[in-house]
């Protein structure tokens, strides 16, 4: 699932300190989830909004709503109506809602409400870690399922390295080892022996490396398009 | 909103004291311009028989769907007038009661902030009501078979008990036989019965009866659902099978742990705990004429059952076998059925009892237990050490949850409290009752206690299951909170926040969202806190009677000033 | 602070019905008075409040309070803390955008706790009232 985490109030003002009247949008996918801009946040920004701009003597005419996902235009198609009347759009979605939603409206401003963080794992209520950076060639296979990408602080291949201090990252003291926790679980499994073998060179072209990724599946796609 | 909301408005004097203070036409004349008020009718007294007829009587003839009484909101009352709207044919969720004795008129003196405050107050309970919905009753179909977690006394009393109310009961032990602790002890404080004879009785009556299936060497792996569904994991020998049950009582007790090292001694023949001294006692040994001396103290003092036993077992060694009996204390917890009365028959029979506070030595030297200790009260007047020679020590153990509670206590998402025994819910509940519905506690596994009252316990866990699962299908009012799917994203945040463990995530067809799966609340287990209604980060939980939209429409209906 | 003497804030209390709700039906039975401009709300449990609830009950008014059961005695065990974590919550999102945290507030009592009502109540009125108005009600 995607982390994210609501923008701080004095940046969120700036982008609106042009505008009288905006729409508050939330999105029901992962930042509901994520507690960061589901229908709850949603309303409680928008209230937030208002007092903040009551209380600098430029009222804020807000509106809110929250759809199903951001990230598909169907969706967002849903809302003409509703945006016709605004100067802005406050979209509370991950960047992929964010900018889904600018290109769905060319001719409104669309601003972030929230930080995209990570792609992660929900612990305990209001507790998130990260578990997976998109790299585009899973290696979980060889490493008992534990991300050495996303969770290794230095992203290695053939850890522990030397910052390993009993079972945790010399980054951060509360971060586990992804590379202690690797070998404690294929130990677990009688499978410790392979890490004997070397993992060659990450082909990092699978990740952001290769420029913006794009996938096409032929045989799924209709005709018409979009 | 439906559209044919109509809102009937009854004011109440009280007997004039409301009109004491506030001017009922002024409040009526803005009432009356509110959108869906239709009826608007003053009383003397409400509350009295007639009234409420007479208002059954205006809401058919005006067709009112909505009632908002302005006058107090006392439970009584708010009984009073829902019974009125159900005899009118209404449903009785759909009043709205202002407490405009309560919250003006008792508590200001008349002034013109005090007709402000009355005309929003009524604005404030005419909002609500237009947005009150019904609460229907509904039949659950609920499993009449009880899990009993133990074999212990407790557990067996329980499922005995249990089975007299006509339910099946599976009774799970641990252990290859019935019996738990009770089979090691010599006597039991408060019942006149040898615990070998009692046990036997007792497993005889559980084996024999024909409700009662006896699984041993089993223990609880897994549990899923909530009261009157739970699906429970029974482990034996490796394997897990699932049981259907409605209802799981715990009763695991209590172990003890003997921890002479606490003391400055290691385990010897006459340096023993009082479990000890009871498999002793109860195999005969012969301590007549002994000097046995006996240790009340050092993180002991949580339990009244340490002191108890000491107090026992120390007049009965006096009794018996004219034993010189030393006992040394830092407190005395009697207080109880009885207990203090063997107290002062332990002092009266010449059991020495000794005050210690911290300095305290005890060693075992060739066979031979030497005390040295400074009595606080003696010490004002002879100071210095006194010394005591004895032939036994006798210490208490360690009491602890038995073995497997903080796993058990997982597989129940249940809490621990108190020196990691299992959690009774709070002090307004039976100390039978776990956060949970349908999870009970019985005998020690909440707090070592005593024989005599695993009885009362017992009955009261089965009276109280019997009273939620009365029948193969409850009914019960659906006041739990209920869940809009087409917003629902099954976050988890909802079940994650319960605490009475009362959601669980359903799937189906009739599910409108994405994932055809929503959370719902257990409308046996749920209490109806609001808690998971307040979490919801997608507002699709709402607590009837409690909506946001209620709640909210209270606050719009204030007038803002600047 | 208050520059106006006469200033007399408006406050939402919303009160726990086993405790903060009862405890002002005690106060009511004993005749205690309190400020006309305190309005209650009744919730079934304090864990019912919302950041919602308090935020649009800012956009009204000077103040506003939760009333909850006693600490470690709710009657659903998680209630007063999980209210007491929506009140830091709004505390903080008063502070971003500079109005007083004080403005929201937690105060546990008993249901037979009819002086403590009035105390409190009077307490949190005067404190708002020292602060003033809120800056952030949002007229329409």
């Amino acid at each position: 699932m995607i982390i994210a985490e609501r923008k701080p109030i004095d940046e969120i003002l700036g982008f609106l300190s042009q505008h009288q009247k905006v729409l508050v949008l939330g999105c029901g996918g992962c930042v509901t989830v994520c507690l960061a801009g589901g229908e709850k946040e949603t309303g409680i920004l928008s209230s937030e909004l208002a007092m903040a701009r009551s209380k600098e003597g430029r009222p804020l005419e807000v509106a809110q709503k929250t759809i199903e996902r951001q990230c598909d235009f169907e969706y967002l198609e849903g809302i003409r109506h509703m945006v016709k009347d605004v100067d802005a759009i406050l979209s509370l979605a991950c960047g992929i809602g964010i900018q889904t939603c600018a290109e769905a409206f060319p001719d409104k401003f669309v601003w972030p409400g929230v930080n995209t963080k990570f792609l992660g794992v929900n612990l305990n209520v209001g507790e998130w870690a990260e578990r997976c950076q998109a790299c585009g060639q899973c290696v979980l296979d060889k490493t008992g399922g534990i991300c050495p990408v996303a969770r290794c602080s230095k992203s290695i291949f053939n850890g522990p390295c030397g910052g390993s201090q009993n079972g945790k990252c010399e980054v951060d003291p509360d971060t586990d080892c992804a590379w202690a926790l690797i070998h404690d679980r294929l130990a677990r499994l009688g499978q410790v022996e392979s890490l004997r073998e070397i993992l060659p060179v990450k082909d990092w072209s699978y990740s952001r490396d290769g420029g913006p990724r794009k996938l096409v599946r032929e045989d799924l796609e209709l005709e018409s398009g979009k | 909103m439906e559209n044919n909301t109509r809102i009937g408005v009854f004011f109440c004097n009280c007997n004039g004291k409301i009109t004491e203070k506030v001017d009922y036409e002024e409040i009526t004349s803005e009432i009356k311009k509110l959108p869906q008020v239709e009826y608007v009718r003053d009383s003397q007294n409400l509350c009295a028989h007639l009234e409420g007829e007479l208002i059954c009587k205006e809401i058919s003839k005006n067709q009112l769907n909505r009632i908002v009484v302005i006058g107090c909101a006392g439970s009584r009352e708010e009984g009073f007038f829902r019974e009125v709207l159900v005899k009118a044919g209404l449903n009785p969720h759909l009043l709205s009661m202002v407490n405009l004795l309560g919250e003006c008129c008792a508590v200001h003196e008349k002034n013109p902030q005090v007709k402000v405050k009355s005309i929003e107050l009524a604005r404030m309970g005419v909002a609500r009501a237009a947005l009150l919905e019904e609460v229907k009753h509904g039949d659950v179909p609920v499993n009449r078979t009880v899990l009993v977690i133990g074999g212990g006394l407790a557990g067996m009393e329980t499922a005995l008990e249990n089975a007299a109310r006509g339910f099946k009961v599976i009774l799970a032990e641990k252990e290859d036989k019935l019996g738990g602790r009770l089979a090691r002890v010599n006597s039991i404080i408060g019942v006149d019965r040898k615990p070998a004879e009692l046990l036997d009785e007792k497993v005889k009556a559980v084996t024999s009866n024909p409700a009662i299936e006896v699984r041993t060497n089993t223990r609880l792996g897994d549990l899923d659902g909530n009261i009157g569904g739970f699906t429970a994991w029974l482990v034996k020998d490796g394997t897990e099978t699932p049981v259907e049950v409605g209802a799981i009582v715990v009763a695991t007790g209590v172990q003890t742990i003997f921890c002479p090292v606490k003391y400055g001694l290691s385990i010897a023949d006459n340096v023993i705990g009082q479990m000890k001294l009871e498999r002793l006692l109860a195999d005969g040994k012969d301590f007549n004429r002994k000097n046995i001396s006996m240790i009340i103290g050092k993180g002991t003092e949580a339990f009244n059952l340490p002191f108890v036993i000491a107090v026992k077992n120390a007049l009965l060694l006096r009794q018996k076998f004219n034993a010189t009996v030393n006992l040394f204390y830092t407190n005395i917890k009697v207080g109880g059925d009885n207990w203090e009365k063997m107290y002062t028959d332990a002092r009266a029979a010449g059991v020495n009892f000794f005050k210690f506070e911290d300095n305290i030595e005890i060693a075992a030297n060739n066979g031979e237990i030497i005390i040295n200790y400074e009595d606080p009260f003696l010490g004002n007047k002879v100071p210095g050490t006194y010394k005591i020679t004895s032939d036994y020590i006798v210490l208490p153990e360690e009491l602890v949850p038995s073995e497997g509670t903080e796993e058990l206590a997982g597989v129940l998402r249940l809490e621990l409290g108190p020196a990691s025994f299992l959690s009774i819910d709070n002090a307004h509940i039976l100390p039978e009752m776990t956060s949970r519905d349908g999870i009970y506690l019985a005998g020690s596994c909440q707090m070592p206690g005593f024989v005599n009252e695993i009885e009362i316990s017992a009955k009261a866990v089965a009276e109280e299951i019997f009273r939620k699962l009365y029948d193969e299908k409850v009914s019960v009012e659906m006041t739990q909170p209920y869940v809009d799917a087409t917003k629902c994203v099954v976050c988890l945040t909802c079940y994650r926040c319960c605490p009475h463990g009362a959601i669980t995530i359903e799937h189906g067809e009739q599910y409108e969202n994405l994932y055809k799966s929503a959370a719902v609340m257990n409308p046996l287990a749920c209490r109806k806190c609001g808690i998971c209604a307040a979490e919801c980060p997608g507002k699709a939980i709402q607590l009837p009677d409690y909506t946001d939209s209620q709640i909210l429409a209270q606050l719009e209906a204030m007038e803002v000033q600047p | 602070m208050s520059t106006n003497q006469n200033f007399q804030p408006k406050i939402v209390v919303f009160a726990c019905e086993n405790s903060g709700w009862l405890a002002a039906e005690h106060a009511a039975e004993l005749c205690l008075s309190y400020p006309e401009k305190v309005e209650m709300i009744k919730l079934p449990c304090s864990g019912k409040i919302d950041v919602l609830f308090f935020m649009k009950a800012l956009e009204k008014a000077d103040g506003t309070a939760v009333l909850a059961c006693q600490k470690e005695n709710c009657k659903f065990l998680k209630g007063n803390v999980r209210a007491e974590q929506r009140v830091s919550q709004t505390g903080k999102i008063l502070k971003e955008i500079g109005i007083e945290e004080e403005r929201v507030g937690i105060f546990y009592l008993a249901a037979n706790m009819g002086h403590k009502f009035t105390e409190i109540v009077q307490g949190f009125y005067d404190k708002i009232r020292e602060l003033g108005p809120n800056p952030g009600k949002v007229i329409k």
